[in-house]
């Protein structure tokens, strides 16, 4: 009887009923959507911290120490050391935390003669093509230094060159002009692409790519620094008793600390590819990083909790309007015989089908709306995370049954008569 | 007349009241957290960021001269001090002086080891800094050259004047930059008392700054202005790294914002029309009955409208109040401090909270006027 009365309420007011189905499965594909989006924010807005650029960096162990302030060299380089440049492929295959690794940039620094005096010269992958066996891998400066200003274009060849802003005033060179310049015998000719400001040493250089550097300084297969932007896990207690007193760590202290990519773990990961090498983290990049990190995940913690809020206080609204229009009906079903009991229970029973349906529906679009946002926001491709659909119909029969319960009650609770003659 | 039926319209269903109410403040409680904490985040996480050290390096740089030519050696740090206070920038000088150890040379750099402790947080140091006179910070990659350890000492000579010294090291520097080739010492440490000079280097020195300046990019572009505006001779040269990361993630904060901000506006719309079309349907016998008794159309549509900008109105404040109240709670929960109340967040919460519901209102107006009410009073 009770299952009769159900079904045949559920598919009257077919247009009622719809209504708030689809209130329920626009307010739970949102919250699905907005929890995915949260979920995966701490990841992608990690993946964006690569506008940060490199935060690891690795350098020959004897690499030279310059006395170098504000673009000028103030000692004479005593010695150089460099890393070999057939090491690189290395850091995308042969080490632990290879998938952690976004970007690297090897670099050599040099000195070439430019008519009458001595330039920087600096020489980079602008873009590179790794092939590995799990597909290509692109990267470079152009990847990997974001923060790099360019007045003109990026190189496209190995005649072609960026020069340093403050270089090219001293050089009194501009935009399309030709650099000369001369290595012992060797001797190369770049055009200059573009002016280059990063407010680091780079602005005093020219900067070439890596492959016409080696060749003009006699450096072939040399490196002096390797540049790595990573994937990291930001620093947290743990770490801190790692650097400071490494033999408070008790086994599974030391195991979580290996197994998470914390920045020094992945540095010091990436310092094995290069024998001789030294890795360090570039601190202020890194704890930058970590702070910004944690905020943003909070706030968007905070954000989610919201909208869910907004989004039952919504969807309640549809469904308590929907009772309360219905009282007239409750108010009969009491009259002809039914108890309380059995009419709350009809009205919940309804709700959670409502609450259902809508709930099974979102749990097909909602993962695919949190997908597009995630999209839109971070410009990044993610298959639909399923496991927010999961949680779907759940939401749906809860926001349905704690939508409904207050305005059944109170419909329950006054006089019958009056809903009667009211209806 | 008109005012009073509004009122007692109004606050006729309490309970229906409460829920368009509660409904309107939610939404509108959202739109002034996301106005209030998107006006204020970047300060916020600039703020943050200059917790974590500097941000901008400061160098003399006459225009075609080399460093150590006598006017960058004369330029003029007091005059600079005095345009940094303007603009509240934090500034430590560090005097570089090239020394050598063990035929090496090597950068050694004397400084206020407060001051620079502040600008420096992010250095990871094994050891301490240096307290007294005669300690100084090896810096990790000259520590490795030269085989230092905490404790240890240094026997230093210098290039230029200067009588041979020995330090202690206090401790190792990890900093993955450009520090890391120094050696820090405290600022009573590295000069005689004859050359403890205020605004000038002494023979032989390099001085730069490090500066921690407020409002991020935008904020080291105005002080670079002024600082070329009275002519003095230096450079400043921002961290562009962090600042333009700082500013990428803020651009998606804020497109995430402008996403959840239309998201609540929908489920808002979604709800506060349901319920104003099922309110409206409650009340059609009502609606006929003024239009029977000679109210036209327009002032029933009128009267149902202003009931709607009533409510809107009453959420909108509502909504500020608690919006203002959660942006400084989150503030404070998230970072150091929380939002300040803003007025463009009362515009935005009143303004969209009175749209909301007047668009709900005129979904519902629409149904009631449809109705015939001879029919309707009929079935009375």
């Amino acid at each position: 009887m009770f299952l009769r009365v159900l079904w045949q309420s559920m598919f009257g007011r077919k247009r009622r009923k719809a209504a708030a189905v689809a209130a329920v499965w626009i307010g739970v594909t949102l919250i699905s959507a907005f929890l995915c989006l949260s979920i995966s924010v701490g990841d992608q807005m990690n993946r964006q911290m690569r506008s940060f650029g490199a935060d690891i960096r690795i350098e020959p162990a004897g690499a030279a120490v310059p006395v170098r302030v504000g673009g000028y060299q103030l000692a004479p380089v005593v010695s150089q050391a460099y890393l070999p440049a057939g090491d690189i492929r290395k850091l995308k295959t042969g080490i632990f935390w290879k998938n952690n690794i976004l970007g690297i940039v090897p670099r050599l620094e040099t000195e070439a003669e430019d008519g009458t005096r001595t330039v920087s010269l600096l020489g980079v992958w602008f873009s590179h093509r790794m092939k590995l066996p799990g597909g290509d891998f692109e990267t470079g400066a152009r990847s990997v230094y974001k923060d790099w200003s360019i007045r003109g274009r990026w190189p496209s060849s190995a005649g072609e060159c960026l020069v340093g802003d403050d270089l090219a005033r001293s050089l009194h060179v501009s935009l399309g002009d030709k650099l000369v310049l001369k290595a012992g015998s060797r001797r190369a000719i770049f055009r200059i692409t573009g002016l280059l400001q990063t407010g680091g040493p780079e602005d005093g250089e020219v900067v070439a790519s890596l492959h016409a550097v080696q060749g003009l300084a006699g450096l072939r297969g040399k490196l002096s620094r390797v540049d790595i932007s990573a994937l990291t896990t930001p620093e947290d207690d743990l770490v801190k008793r790692h650097h400071e007193t490494p033999a408070s760590l008790t086994p599974a202290d030391y195991e979580r600390w290996s197994c998470t990519a914390y920045a020094g773990g992945i540095a010091l990961s990436a310092a094995k590819a290069f024998p001789g090498s030294v890795a360090s983290v570039v601190r202020r990049v890194s704890l930058a990083k970590a702070e910004l990190l944690k905020k943003i995940e909070k706030l968007m913690a905070l954000l989610a909790v919201l909208i869910a809020i907004a989004s039952v206080l919504s969807v309640a609204g549809v469904l308590a309007s929907a009772v309360l229009e219905r009282r007239g009906e409750a108010a009969l079903l009491q009259a002809i015989g039914a108890k309380r009991w059995n009419v709350l229970m009809l009205f919940l029973a309804e709700a959670a089908m409502i609450g259902l349906t809508g709930g099974l529906l979102a749990a097909l679009t909602g993962p695919f709306l949190g997908s597009t946002l995630i999209g839109a926001v971070f410009d990044a491709k993610v298959p639909p995370p399923f496991v927010s659909a999961a949680v779907g119909p759940l939401i749906g029969v809860s926001i349905a049954l704690f939508a409904t319960f207050r305005p059944v009650l109170k419909t329950l609770s006054a006089s019958t008569a009056e809903m009667l003659h009211a209806g | 007349m008109f005012l009073r039926i509004l009122f007692k319209s109004t606050l006729h269903r309490p309970a229906s009241l409460v829920w368009s109410l509660l409904t309107l403040t939610a939404c509108s409680a959202l739109v002034a957290l996301f106005v209030t904490a998107g006006l204020g985040i970047q300060k916020r996480i600039t703020g943050e960021f200059n917790r974590l050290g500097s941000n901008a390096l400061i160098a003399p740089y006459p225009p075609e001269a080399s460093p150590l030519d006598t006017a960058v050696r004369q330029a003029d740090w007091t005059a600079l001090k005095a345009v940094a206070g303007r603009f509240k920038v934090q500034l430590v000088e560090l005097r570089l002086r090239v020394g050598v150890v063990e035929g090496l040379p090597v950068g050694f750099v004397t400084a206020d080891c407060g001051k620079l402790a502040a600008l420096t947080p992010y250095w990871r140091i094994n050891g301490r800094r240096p307290e007294r006179p005669g300690g100084c910070l090896v810096g990790a990659q000259i520590a490795r050259r030269l085989h230092l350890e905490t404790g240890g000492t240094v026997h230093v000579s210098w290039h230029a004047a200067g009588t041979p010294r020995v330090l202690r090291v206090t401790g190792i520097l990890h900093s993955g930059d450009s520090d890391e080739n120094r050696i820090f010492m405290s600022a009573f440490t590295g000069h005689p008392p004859s050359v403890r000079r205020p605004d000038a280097s002494p023979p032989g020195h390099y001085t730069y700054g490090l500066l921690s300046v407020p409002g991020g990019l935008s904020g080291i572009q105005s002080f670079s202005a002024a600082v070329r505006g009275q002519h003095l001779p230096f450079r400043v040269d921002p961290l562009r790294q962090v600042l333009y990361g700082e500013q990428t993630v803020l651009e998606k904060t804020y497109l995430l914002f402008t996403l959840a901000l239309f998201a609540v506006l929908a489920l808002t719309l979604l709800g506060l029309t349901a319920a104003v079309i099922s309110r409206t349907l409650e009340r059609s016998r009502e609606i006929s009955l003024m239009r029977a008794v000679g109210a036209e159309r327009k002032s029933v549509a009128v009267f149902l409208l202003s009931e709607a900008g009533l409510k809107g109105a009453g959420g909108g404040l509502l909504g500020f109040v608690s919006g203002s109240w959660l942006a400084l709670l989150a503030g404070r929960i998230v970072f150091h401090g929380g939002f300040p109340p803003r007025f463009e967040a009362l515009a935005a919460s009143f303004g969209l909270s009175v749209a909301v519901s007047l668009f709900a209102g005129f979904a519902g107006m629409r149904r009631a006027l449809r109705e015939n009410p001879s029919v309707l009073l009929r079935s009375e």
